[in-house]
């Protein structure tokens, strides 16, 4: 008897449903056509892509195109790059992503929408142009680090573009200053949609500011917070190519801290312009990306169900 | 009544934010000036904020020289623009709407299908031969709004974890019982409580198709009419690019150098691309934050 | 302003709407149609469609063949290519660059065009035109893909553009008599020494990443550095070109540049042109490749008078003559229409000239001296078809020579050509297919380390062993014992 009530249920919950997933659908139309119809062809990842043959009808050869990504000598540097920059830009990106969007909601004034607006400006500025903006400041005979700024502090003039440890802070800044204003308006919109009366009731309780943020806005922040870095790790593998590539100039004495998966598959294969190989590097760091997400997801599902992604 | 550390926070924050924006600005106000200086000033001296010798030629170059269409390519842009944006929001929500339901038969599925997108694709050439083979979408306007952009992943997730939270099911339920269908719940109750997110999935939505270079440059080869102002700045920032790597391959290469706009015509460009959402952004911004408080005021 | 805006909105709207309505549709149906795929600097000229009408007037009576041409910008070329090959689009003949041309074969985008005597039975006006052992030079692996085009194989190498102001500054003695003054190096060095002495505030010398090769006599086979042969590819041993004496004294030289303070310290960063330098009047001096015609186009970009020298041979390395070959991808509707339209671009003039310069009297106007140039009122910001790619086209020296240059000057070039020192692996074509992995590690450390060593910033001493044994480890050795190996083959085939 409970048997066919609860399939009774199911049916009745299903067709409550139908106008739910008709909603749906374009969405979903759109990813199939989009995301899943060109799948099957990362299958040339592991083959010799002939175009007589075709993408399908290729020679399988196993393994063979991803070699050029372990073989080299710069295999762990370009990993280690990769990696350690993106864990330092969830970080810090976050942090001050955050921090903006907690003291621009809190102030008052219309100064805040001139703000706003102004943080977001970097991000619509192409990486090329920016390249060219930071070297405005740190060109070695005409910058205005070494023409203005360090003689204040009697420092002599510094070759930046031959000296790679300096890069990992400027690589950060750069992303920092462009994904700052873009970033806290995620934040911004979930503050914005929290409940007042929490705040409220705070307040006659004679909390401070920094109390209520303490207690209130970042426990509520929290599965915002989760979800943004959750997604943010199944992209490790993945550099922002442009911010690499041409931030710093492309210049080769700068690959020991700016060379990452990206910049190296992309110069490795310029020449080359093996569709084969290029596929095989998309795949290793998607499938990277996908055993750390599916890890991380699993993490988060045990400590807090709710926050988890799927 | 602001107590006294209040007061100090204000403060603070306001100095915080200062130093922000005029680090944001700085370097724009400098891509700016320097895009009116005179070329050889800037190649023999460098970047100044003071530059010794000024010139509007960049912008004159742009709007004389016929290999420009800087004015048709604002128009693309602003088209293009409105349609995705349009397009991708009001597929992004109701999507997002469906994914927010917590009893969906299936949910967790779909859930997978949509992030598994985030992290797999099938790469540029199977994703062109899809659309142009199949779809046919070769140098025609779908091809400017409808790959990669129209919608993805991390705009839906954003968006129904908001619905998750930020719509309380209790509301809902009680709609349903008043006999309300899902469509009139959406667009009459949840629709009006999400009024940040959306706001700021379309602005997401809009930067990302305001940004875009990449479709223009795979799928537009005869049609050069239908260049954005973004793709035809690229295209120029990527031939500049390709001489200086290719002339070795290419002994004409400097020829072709001395054709293309040198640098002061490509921080103009830049200056060209921004100035729109410079002029605009007040106005999206004055609905925006009404929206947001709109939205935020509710219990 | 309202209105304006509102109007171009909607005739933005309109025009995209109405969808891909521009191509034109033959209306005879036995006329064939043919793809045409090329590259210019800056993409497709505004007035493209007018210049393939005005074609297609000479050959749909002609050969019954109309012609669509596909113009793209040069950096979205291989991607273009790449992908409308791969997904099977119609494209009848297109244009290459040595680096796409040994892809494209290797990877079987391109047909061979001495399948079923496609040349020798379509072609004979082509093989009139370059001469059969031209075109063998084209060969990789024995099958031929594409074809020469007529243009300055040879390169004058070792060549110095200098501008005429500051040689005079220093009292040189120009002999305007001939268009290339031919000097040593240690001379060279001397006019250095008295600019930097004469203009101290100003930048000697702008070196750029191709700088070497075009300073060296190095045959860079399959058109990387390693593995290259010396001496002008006087003998077919593949040898390692960063322990040679030459690249180390090169860089050396470079060196030296550096700490004389011939170098600006931005050399390796800033990529502004070397003429533009020139130009703002904070270069003096820069390197370029000899050939005639090289002083009208150095002074057009530098804007100002310059004086080329040359310290070297005049030099045809094994992938000059495969530099912008010509072929017929697979995707062909049909070959042998491709040919024959192919033949017609080789040997007719009009059409050549209506393929380079556009519509006479439209674009150009020829003057008595039988040189083209713009009519009254047009110049190269506002023509509607202006695109100075004459020498990748199939054959050049079937159009006008463009004002300002020697009306003799496809004369000069053939002379120029046949003169040159010829590489004993002219003709060679690497196949990279079994050391792919060597090139991509190889290939990065060398851009990890070129620029600095290349341009004088590290000395030498140390910085060329040290790239060197990385190189090694990343399996330099394999790409060298390689193109020996095929090297060898080839050349016992001969």
């Amino acid at each position: 008897m409970g048997k066919t009530k609860k399939r009774h249920m199911t049916w009745k919950k299903f067709r409550r449903y139908i106008p739910i997933y008709i909603l749906m659908l374009p969405g979903l139309i759109y990813l199939f056509i989009n995301n899943y119809m060109p799948l099957p062809g990362l299958s040339v990842a592991f083959k010799q892509y002939n175009a007589k043959l075709g993408i399908y009808g290729s020679k399988w050869v196993g393994f063979k195109n991803f070699e050029y990504l372990f073989t080299t000598n710069d295999a762990f540097v370009i990993t280690r790059n990769t990696i350690c920059y993106n864990l330092a830009f969830i970080v810090v990106n976050t942090v001050m992503a955050i921090l903006v969007a907690i003291i621009l909601s809190e102030l008052t004034g219309k100064i805040k929408k001139f703000y706003q607006s102004a943080i977001l400006l970097p991000n619509l500025i192409s990486s090329v142009i920016i390249g060219y903006l930071v070297f405005a400041f740190f060109s070695v005979e005409n910058g205005f680090v070494n023409n203005k700024i360090l003689p204040i502090f009697g420092i002599d003039p510094i070759s930046w573009y031959t000296e790679p440890k300096y890069w990992p802070f400027i690589l950060v800044f750069v992303s920092a200053w462009k994904s700052v204003g873009y970033n806290c308006i995620i934040y911004l919109s979930t503050l914005m949609g929290f409940d007042r009366s929490y705040y409220e009731s705070a307040q006659i309780d004679g909390a401070t500011k920094l109390q209520q943020i303490r207690y209130i806005t970042l426990p509520l922040l929290r599965p915002t917070i989760i979800m943004l870095t959750l997604m943010a790790v199944g992209r490790i593998f993945y550099s922002d190519f442009g911010l690499f590539y041409q931030v710093p100039m492309n210049q080769g004495a700068l690959y020991s801290t700016t060379q990452t998966i990206d910049t190296y598959v992309y110069r490795g294969l310029l020449q080359l312009g093996n569709i084969s190989m290029s596929a095989a590097a998309g795949v290793y760091q998607s499938i990277v990306g996908f055993i750390l997400v599916l890890g991380a997801n699993l993490l988060v599902r045990k400590i807090d169900k709710d926050s988890a992604l799927f | 009544m602001l107590t006294r550390e209040d007061k100090i926070f204000n403060v603070i924050g306001h100095i915080f934010m200062i130093l922000l924006t005029a680090m944001a600005l700085i370097p724009i106000i400098l891509m700016a000036i320097s895009s009116l200086t005179d070329n050889a000033s800037l190649i023999a001296n460098g970047y100044s904020f003071w530059p010794e010798k000024w010139s509007t030629y960049a912008y004159e170059w742009i709007f004389n020289s016929s290999s420009s269409m800087v004015f048709r390519a604002y128009g693309v842009s602003i088209v293009l623009t409105l349609v995705g944006t349009m397009c991708g929001l009001a597929m992004t929500t109701c999507l997002a709407y469906g994914l927010s339901k917590k009893d969906l038969p299936g949910r967790s599925v779909f859930n997978f299908l949509v992030f598994f997108t985030m992290l797999f694709n099938g790469g540029l050439v199977p994703t062109y031969i899809n659309y142009t083979s199949v779809f046919h979408i070769k140098d025609t306007f779908a091809a400017l709004v409808i790959p990669s952009l129209l919608m993805n992943a991390f705009n839906v997730m954003l968006m129904k974890s908001y619905f998750v939270t930020g719509v309380p099911d209790e509301i809902l339920e009680a709609a349903h019982m008043d006999g309300a269908n899902e469509f009139v719940t959406l667009v009459k109750i949840a629709l009006p409580l999400s009024k940040p997110i959306i706001a700021t999935v379309a602005m997401f939505i809009g930067i990302a198709y305001w940004n875009d270079w990449n479709n223009g440059y795979i799928y537009l080869v005869k049609r050069t009419d239908l260049y954005s102002i973004q793709n035809l700045l690229n295209r120029l920032m990527q031939n500049i690019q390709a001489l200086t790597q290719n002339a070795a391959a290419v002994s004409n290469a400097g020829e072709g150098l001395a054709q293309i706009p040198s640098a002061t015509v490509r921080m103009a460009m830049a200056v060209i691309g921004v100035l729109p959402i410079v002029i605009v952004y007040p106005f999206i911004q004055k609905n925006f934050v009404k929206g947001i408080t709109l939205g935020g005021v509710k219990g | 302003m309202k209105k304006k805006v509102l109007a171009m909105l909607l005739t933005t709207a309109l025009a995209t709407s109405l969808g891909a309505g521009a191509i034109t549709a033959s209306a005879d149906e036995d006329v064939k149609k043919v793809i045409l795929s090329f590259y210019t600097w800056t993409g497709a000229p505004t007035d493209t469609e007018m210049v393939q009408e005005a074609m297609n007037e000479i050959t749909r009576e002609k050969l019954g063949i109309e012609v669509e041409l596909q113009i793209s910008d040069f950096a979205s070329y291989q991607q273009n290519m790449t992908l409308a090959l791969s997904a099977g689009e119609q494209i009848d003949i297109m244009a290459n660059l040595s680096s796409t041309y040994a892809n494209f074969a290797q990877q079987g985008y391109l047909m061979d065009l001495n399948e079923d005597d496609l040349l020798s039975t379509y072609g004979q006006g082509i093989i009139e035109a370059l001469g059969q052992e031209n075109i063998d030079a084209c060969e990789i692996g024995g099958v031929l893909y594409g074809l020469p085009n007529n243009r300055d194989w040879a390169q004058g190498r070792g060549c110095a553009a200098i501008a005429r102001q500051y040689l005079e500054g220093i009292g040189y003695e120009i002999d305007d008599s001939v268009e290339i003054m031919r000097i040593t190096l240690d001379e060279l060095n001397e006019i250095y020494e008295q600019l930097h002495e004469a203009y101290p505030d100003k930048e000697v010398y702008r070196p750029t990443t191709t700088s070497m090769n075009q300073f060296s006599n190095v045959d860079a086979l399959g058109g990387n550095v390693f593995g290259v042969l010396l001496n002008n590819g006087e003998s077919l041993t593949v040898e390692n070109l960063f322990t040679s004496d030459f690249y180390k004294e090169y860089c050396a030289r470079m060196y030296e540049y550096n700490q004389k303070g011939y170098i600006s310290q931005d050399a390796a960063t800033d990529t502004t042109a070397v003429g533009e330098l020139v130009k703002a009047g904070s270069v003096m001096t820069y390197t370029t490749g000899g050939k005639p015609g090289i002083k009208v186009q150095e002074t057009g970009l530098s804007g100002q008078d310059m004086v080329i020298f040359q310290t070297m041979d005049n030099y045809i390395s094994s992938t000059s003559l495969a530099g912008f070959p010509w072929a017929i991808p697979i995707n062909t509707e049909d070959a042998e229409v491709a040919m024959t339209y192919l033949n017609e671009l080789y040997t007719n003039a009009d059409l050549m000239n209506l393929l380079a310069w556009g519509i006479e009297g439209v674009h150009y106007v020829v003057n008595e001296d039988g040189l083209a140039t713009f009519p009254e009122g047009v110049d190269a910001t506002n023509s509607g078809y202006y695109h100075s790619m004459g020498w990748e086209l199939p054959n050049q020296f079937l159009t006008y020579v463009w004002e300002g240059n020697n009306p003799d000057l496809w004369e000069e070039m053939k002379e120029f050509n046949n003169s040159a020192v010829v590489s004993s692996a002219s003709g060679f074509t690497f196949n990279s297919e079994n050391v792919l992995n060597q090139i991509t590690a190889v290939q990065n450390i060398y851009n990890e380390y070129q620029a600095s060593i290349e341009l004088g910033f590290v000395d030498p001493e140390t910085a060329i062993p040290e790239m060197n044994d990385k190189m090694m480890a990343a399996g330099l050795q394999d790409i060298i014992d390689e193109k020996q190996a095929q090297l060898d083959e080839w050349a016992a085939t001969k």
